[in-house]
């Protein structure tokens, strides 16, 4: 059968068509996801032994820490679920079908989210059974923590790719940019023992509201958890809406 | 439309390609079943539906982008170079499959530097230069404007005679010469002879 082109059933049906492809472009290169899912078992259980000693919430600061610091990595994803319809052209193929511009976002977002959900619930569970990480929360304040941390890098990745040239600038941003964010955070090193102009650089960091809104999370404290979601939200709309943006000048188009 | 360069996604076959077209098009289960199998068959696709974009030939590439803009059976289609650097199976079946869809009553625009295909397609040509169109018509007309060529071996010379109607200059010649004649032979206008013609006097 074949369905008239406007309307909310043709959109959402639509939107379904392209999820699924982008599920499966996924589903044929999981190399990146399997390597940022084993990236932060071997160093939870590194460093584990290190943060209990040096903070009394080392666990907590271990897991949430190694979870901001992979899930950062993964900006490389979500950058290259974009940038590579740049580099394989169907950007434009995709444009002379009856799919909106916003649906062609949607599309490719969802998958994305899955994938940063899938890798971000993978931690925490990993953190819970096998690093002793204590959720004393209710599930939905720890599930609203990581889809706010998510969307934010959503829409971090999506406007790196609007800035980028090539999947290596892309590599070198996102890996440099993974390891400032993450250290600046705290993820690494308490930030106690840093120095004092780290620790006033911290803030700038969204690493830094993500490990503490994540912490708040797992140990039920819903305004400790809103109030960084806050700061991430404001920076995930500010990325997104820039993201938009640029993308609205088409992705062949685009310039640095 | 079918843009220059190839446009799909090297990591999906050429059905998971079309899938995604059709499905974006508005097409779904059995009858985008059945468009896959019309079009992959006219185009000579059949046996590599399967396959891997990355893993096909350039031919086989340019054909799989085809049969992505053809899928759907738009009523205009846009198809820039679509034969650019395909083999000779590619190009037959490209254009078969583009006569048929003229045919069943598609507009289309398509774009070539390969001006004999031109012939074959029996359509309206706009020859551009510089972003102008500088001629239209179909090809007998464009071309009945520039003279062909009769051409007389005659053993001590041969005799080349430019002439806008070939077979009446050649029943001429042949009733005015008395030598005795090797060979002959008449050379119509190409289109490449055209293109050159115009770009010339532009």
């Amino acid at each position: 059968m074949r369905h008239d082109g406007s309307g909310p059933m043709a959109s959402t049906r639509r939107v379904a068509t392209l999820t699924r492809h982008n599920l499966l472009l996924r589903r044929r290169d999981p190399s990146n996801l399997i390597t940022y899912m084993i990236i932060p078992v071997i160093l939870i259980a590194l460093f584990k032994p290190v943060l209990t000693r040096l903070m009394p919430d080392g666990t907590a600061q271990d897991v949430t820490g190694m979870l901001v610091l992979s899930s950062t990595l993964t900006l490389q994803i979500v950058g290259m679920s974009l940038l590579s319809e740049r580099t394989w052209k169907t950007w434009e193929m995709l444009r002379t079908t009856p799919a909106s511009a916003a649906e062609l976002l949607t599309g490719k977002a969802v998958p994305v989210l899955a994938v940063l959900l899938l890798q971000q619930a993978a931690v925490i569970g990993y953190g819970v059974a096998a690093a002793g990480l204590s959720v004393t929360g209710p599930p939905f304040l720890l599930l609203l923590a990581l889809l706010v941390w998510s969307l934010t890098l959503l829409a971090a990745g999506s406007l790196l790719a609007t800035l980028v040239h090539s999947h290596s600038q892309l590599a070198v941003l996102t890996d440099t940019g993974a390891i400032a964010i993450s250290t600046l955070a705290g993820a690494l090193l308490p930030l106690s023992m840093m120095p004092a102009i780290a620790r006033h650089l911290a803030p700038a960091s969204p690493g830094y509201w993500a490990i503490s809104m994540l912490k708040a999370a797992a140990r039920g404290d819903t305004a400790g958890t809103l109030a960084p979601a806050a700061v991430l939200g404001a920076i995930a709309v500010v990325a997104g809406a820039t993201a938009c943006l640029r993308l609205r000048r088409g992705l062949a188009q685009l310039r640095t | 439309m079918a843009p220059q360069e190839i446009s799909l996604y090297p990591a999906v076959t050429v059905r998971e390609s079309l899938r995604l077209f059709g499905g974006l098009h508005g097409l779904r289960r059995q009858p985008l079943a059945a468009a896959i199998t019309e079009v992959t068959d006219a185009l000579c696709l059949g046996g590599f539906v399967d396959t891997r974009i990355a893993s096909l030939s350039g031919g086989q590439q340019r054909r799989a982008q085809a049969a992505a803009a053809l899928l759907h059976r738009p009523p205009l289609l846009l198809l820039d170079e679509p034969t650019a650097g395909v083999d000779p199976q590619t190009r037959r079946a490209l254009l078969a499959a583009l006569r048929q869809r003229a045919a069943d009553g598609a507009a289309i625009v398509y774009t070539t530097h390969y001006l004999p295909e031109l012939a074959d397609l029996h359509a309206t040509l706009a020859v551009a230069r510089d972003g102008r169109v500088i001629a239209r018509g179909t090809a007998q007309q464009l071309l009945s404007a520039l003279p062909g060529q009769v051409t007389l071996d005659l053993g001590d010379e041969v005799l080349r005679v430019p002439a806008t109607d070939t077979a009446a200059t050649l029943a001429q010649l042949l009733t005015t010469i008395s030598k005795p004649l090797r060979g002959v032979s008449v050379t119509e206008p190409s289109l490449d002879d055209l293109y050159q013609a115009l770009a010339n006097a532009a």
